[in-house]
């Protein structure tokens, strides 16, 4: 009974005589008259007889109201605290207490000696704690963010055995390394509460409540009006106290699409100052896999909530997949302190070169731009004829030049067109042999080849208005491609000539916002013909220069652009299928493998740091809706992957996918940061795939919504019937913040029986008036 | 006297009914102008005989006719029929010492009695006076004398109210003292035993009386304004009760009602002139009342 009343003290001052004294001054009253004499009694008498029960009832109601009106101030100074679980105790009704946990990686922020997930484990424990002390029917249900489809308890009934194995397995529990809306949360939790129909039901979000969760409320404040409507008393518990100043790597990437052994491969990393203050003199320690590089990137300045980008380079000295990883120093936050990447390191990067006149001396000039020296570029070219295309594996070459090529059989368009689709990146350069009805019919294909534009007949001079001081003949866009040639001015680029082009038909748009396909003019000439494009086949992009490299069309190979010009074009057109996937933690790996070249057997290694067992199965296949080979999403295409240029891809839609038999393979433990290796046998021959995982970026960003934002969100209806706990607040455990409510309820229980008590007496004559008062017993 | 007996006709009381016998005396002659009837006091309307003029006399009641028969002067004398005989019935039993007011309900009545007879006798109609409770306890014989007033009121002097009332034996005996038919003024409460109170009345109004009732109240006997934990004892030996006189108040209204309207029904029944009078109105309103049924019945006797 004490713990029912806050200021219990008040109870033993005389309680039970408190109570009994509306009944003995009710019998002292009995005592206490004024004496009438009185003419008229035979009518009093009689009025007497007819109302005396009714009398005696009021006068029992009366007393009643008395004695409830004392006890109900007793129940006011003593503060009775009753919240609605107890009521329902008392009532004999369920009380589920469900507890969505945030395991987000912000969770992990420290300081003193604890962090976030840490307190919340011990709200956990003390929420069990002070259920365990009120008794009666009560359940808990804990929900981690990370996987709200699989409750780590479910309507667990609350008792002291439940008390000691749930520290137990709270201890071992884990914060993952993900970001997780907390409104996928909150939706999950509102699903499984629905179900419940009678009961009380409480949903405790032990969280840090991050400013970006807030930041597009209207979802989450949709959630919590579902859930109060629903009759689920909303707690938010805060866990962590205040800011605190973090660094995080959000980025580490490269051009890997053209890594090749013993070449220095550009990688790029980025780092956030997510905190309030400027951070100087910044070092990224560099690893390779595992082996810390003698390198330092440094980070001379970063200002307060700005991202900086430093680049550097590391040589591969060998050839296959390589872990790189990049980390900070030691900080509040050290989830997104490190970041991975898994790079596949080609041997070379083999480029074929196709001639149509191996005579010609035009196609010497882009073999020696790349393939001067192997060893320094990493570049491999291979020379040979168009019937190459078809009497060959073309598929691990990076990309293909075709130049100065008259014309292509069905068989070699046929593979040429599945490489490209396949993401493998395709040069065109015109020339003097080149016979434009076949490129029209059968390469531009109406609009839909691998030749973007339909040609004139003829190539044509490009005419010169003033001889003696010609302006540029090459007009280029800003593109990514020539960013590197576009420079400071670079002269070479106005010097460059253009002597001969091959024109397009005239019916041809020159405009392209006018035309309707994915064709775009990177440069053009004077004339406003168009010189340098670029579109998408599949997954493989095309780069058409309408001239040639011979120095009857044009002097640009003379010049020293020339060479880093083709090294950006391979880097831009190279296939992007052997750039590794990143993602962040959580994404399941998910693969779809053709049966007839896959075998069944499948090894999933996690990051030898994540404390995690490698997984061995057993795939067997099963019908599949699948996108045709060669698709974006073709053959054993692993969905989720982030890399590659996503634009102009050609999507698959859906009347495409068909039913097809597929080993899938699903595996979603993928909470910790590091690289994945899956291995897989296939054509009999063991092959592997690796995922590089790293913290969700809006995890580091470590601003705190504050409780008067939150308030604001969940607007005034909603924010009084939502209560908000800061960090290490432990009162609202012993349900304290209740009897805000009870005392309201006593009150207005008080002023009703007063009113009703009132009433009563004057109709049973205890409010004399001053005559009648005044005049007394005669 | 052992008391100032003229306390019941106090100084204000005596000019507050002389100038309610003015009104009275307005009224009525008021009433009778419009009737163009000379205004009466003290004459009969019934020829008895003649009498020789003597210088003094009204020439108004020379009888011109015998004058034109005898050349002589002769005056009409006329029989007092119209002096009719009011005997004043006052209830002086326990009941009517109740009062919350200034006055309780016996000092009321006897208030309404005494001004009631100096009407009369400033009119030198005949009052005759019974005070009663279970017996009589004071009589006074009809007298038309203005000095007749102190007798009257000191026979309302009467000891403080003790006793029961036995109403029908009162009545009986004024029945039976009372040959010639009058006006019988009854001023009382009527707490009487009904049965035997309305056989008087009855018996009264059969030997030709004209009676009125004047039903004197207390204000709280009928509006029952009690409050708080209340003791009664009844008077006259009714009984006592303890109770919370609110939670009763509407039960003893509508019992006092029924009482009021059964004497009403049964007084309209016998042609009896019946008025309820609360000890808080003033007297003009009863003596009002009281002349206009004398008037009525003068009106109804020459007719």
């Amino acid at each position: 009974m004490g713990s029912w009343f806050l200021n219990a003290g008040f109870l033993g001052m005389g309680t039970a005589a408190l109570v009994s004294a509306p009944v003995i001054i009710h019998l002292i009253n009995r005592y206490r008259f004024r004496r009438v004499e009185f003419a008229a009694m035979e009518f009093l008498l009689a009025s007497q007889k007819r109302n005396r029960r009714r009398i005696l009832v009021e006068q029992l109601l009366l007393l009643l109201l008395r004695i409830l009106l004392v006890m109900a101030l007793i129940a006011l100074i003593a503060r009775l605290v009753l919240d609605p679980s107890t009521l329902a105790l008392l009532q004999g009704a369920d009380v589920h207490h469900l507890v969505l946990l945030d395991d987000t990686a912000s969770m992990q922020d420290e300081w003193n000696e604890t962090n976030g997930f840490d307190e919340a484990k011990g709200v956990i424990e003390g929420l069990v704690a002070a259920s365990v002390l009120e008794g009666g029917a009560q359940r808990l249900t804990v929900l981690r963010l990370s996987r709200v489809t699989q409750p780590d308890y479910l309507e667990q009934r609350i008792d002291r055995g439940f008390q000691g194995e749930l520290k137990t397995r709270l201890d071992s529990l884990p914060c993952s390394f993900r970001h997780v809306d907390l409104t996928d949360g909150l939706a999950a939790a509102a699903q499984l509460l629905a179900k419940q129909s009678t009961g009380v039901k409480h949903l405790h979000v032990v969280s840090d409540f991050r400013e970006h969760d807030w930041q597009d409320s209207t979802r989450l404040v949709e959630q919590i009006e579902t859930l109060a409507g629903d009759g689920v008393t909303v707690n938010l518990v805060r866990t962590v106290p205040e800011r605190h100043a973090n660094l995080a790597v959000t980025e580490l990437s490269g051009e890997l699409q053209v890594a090749s052994a013993r070449v220095p491969v550009k990688l790029t990393a980025a780092v956030a100052n997510h905190g309030e203050t400027l951070i100087g003199r910044v070092n990224l320690a560099v690893s390779v896999d595992g082996e810390r590089l003698p390198l330092e990137v440094t980070f001379e300045r970063i200002e307060a909530g700005q991202v900086v980008e430093q680049s550097f380079e590391v040589t591969f000295e060998v050839s296959g997949k390589h872990r790189v990883e990049v980390t900070l120093p030691g900080d509040s936050l050290s989830a997104d302190n490190t970041r991975h990447l898994a790079v596949e390191v080609a041997p070379a990067n083999r480029v074929l070169v196709i001639e149509g006149d191996p005579s010609d001396q035009e196609g010497i000039f882009p073999t020696l731009a790349l393939a001067a020296n192997p060893q320094a570029s990493g570049y491999q070219t291979v020379v040979a004829s168009s019937d190459f295309l078809y009497r060959n594996n073309i598929d691990d070459f990076q990309s293909i030049l075709m130049l100065n090529v008259p014309e292509l059989t069905p068989d070699a368009i046929e593979s040429l067109e599945a490489f490209v689709r396949g993401g493998g990146g395709l040069v065109w350069y015109t020339g003097d042999a080149i016979n434009p009805a076949s490129y029209n019919s059968l390469l531009y294909a109406e609009g839909k080849g691998l030749f973007p534009v339909p040609l004139a007949d003829a190539p044509r001079e490009l005419l010169r208005d003033n001889v003696a001081a010609p302006g540029p003949d090459l007009e280029l866009t800003a593109h990514p491609m020539l960013a590197g040639l576009q420079g400071q001015d670079n002269p070479e680029i106005e010097a460059t000539r253009i002597f001969r082009f091959f024109p397009v038909t005239d019916e041809w748009q020159k405009d392209d916002r006018r035309r309707e396909d994915s064709v775009t003019t990177i440069g053009r000439l004077r004339t406003r013909d168009p010189l340098l494009l670029e579109h998408r086949f599949g997954r493989g992009r095309v780069i058409t220069c309408l001239t040639s490299c011979g120095p009857d069309w044009t002097n640009f190979p003379q010049y020293r652009s020339f060479v880093p010009f083709h090294f950006e074009l391979q880097k831009y057109i190279s296939r992007s299928d052997r750039v590794l996937p990143q993602r962040e933690s959580g994404a399941p790996i998910h693969l779809e493998l053709d049966p007839s070249r896959f075998g069944p057997a499948v090894r999933i290694e996690p990051p030898r740091n994540s404390g995690q067992v490698t997984v061995e199965m057993q795939v067997q296949a099963g019908s599949v809706q699948t996108a045709p080979a060669g698709s974006a999403r073709g053959g054993s295409a692993d969905a989720g992957d982030k890399t590659g240029d996503k634009t102009k891809t050609g999507a698959v839609t859906q009347s495409d996918a068909k039913p097809t038999l597929r080993r899938v393979v699903d595996y979603d433990r993928t909470d910790y940061p590091g690289v994945y290796r899956v291995r897989l046998v296939a054509d009999e021959v063991n092959v592997e795939r690796w995922f590089a995982y790293n913290t969700g970026r809006d995890e580091g960003r470590l601003e705190l919504a504050d409780t008067t934002s939150i308030r604001k969100s969940l607007g005034p209806e909603l924010a009084d019937g939502v209560r908000i706990q800061e960090a290490g607040s432990t009162e609202w455990l012993s349900g304290e913040e209740s009897d805000r409510d009870i005392r309201e309820w006593i009150l207005g229980l008080l002023i009703l029986v007063l009113l009703a008590e009132q009433v009563m007496a004057y109709r049973l004559s205890f409010h004399p008036s001053r005559a009648m008062a005044s005049r007394g017993a005669a | 006297m052992t008391r100032d007996s003229k306390r019941f006709l106090r100084p204000e009381e005596i000019s507050r009914i002389a100038r309610l016998e003015v009104r009275a005396r307005h009224i009525v002659e008021g009433f009778l102008s419009g009737l163009h009837r000379s205004p009466y006091l003290g004459q009969s309307v019934e020829f008895v005989q003649h009498r020789e003029y003597v210088p003094g006399d009204d020439v108004r009641r020379i009888d011109w006719k015998v004058w034109s028969k005898t050349d002589r002067y002769f005056i009409k004398q006329y029989e007092e029929e119209t002096n009719l005989r009011t005997t004043l019935l006052v209830d002086c039993s326990e009941s009517m010492r109740f009062g919350t007011g200034p006055l309780n309900k016996y000092e009321y009545a006897c208030t309404v009695a005494a001004a009631m007879a100096y009407l009369l006798l400033r009119q030198q109609d005949a009052v005759g006076l019974t005070v009663f409770d279970d017996a009589i306890r004071g009589r006074v014989d009809f007298g038309s004398r203005r000095s007749h007033l102190v007798g009257l009121l000191e026979a309302l002097d009467a000891p403080d109210p003790q006793r029961k009332t036995d109403i029908y034996g009162i009545l009986e005996e004024v029945a039976a003292a009372q040959r010639r038919r009058g006006i019988v003024v009854i001023v009382s409460d009527l707490f009487v035993p009904r049965e035997g109170l309305f056989r008087g009345l009855r018996m009264l109004r059969r030997r030709g009386h004209d009676v009125m009732i004047f039903h004197v109240l207390d204000d709280e006997e009928l509006d029952f304004n009690f409050t708080g934990t209340t003791r009664f004892e009844g008077l006259e030996e009714a009984g006592e009760l303890v109770c919370d006189p609110r939670s009763l108040r509407e039960g003893y209204q509508r019992a006092i009602e029924d009482f009021r309207a059964e004497l009403r029904k049964r007084c309209a029944a016998e042609t009896i002139d019946f008025q309820t009078i609360r000890t808080s109105e003033h007297l003009d309103a009863a003596l009002a009342h009281y002349l206009n049924h004398r008037i009525g019945m003068r009106q109804s006797i020459r007719s």
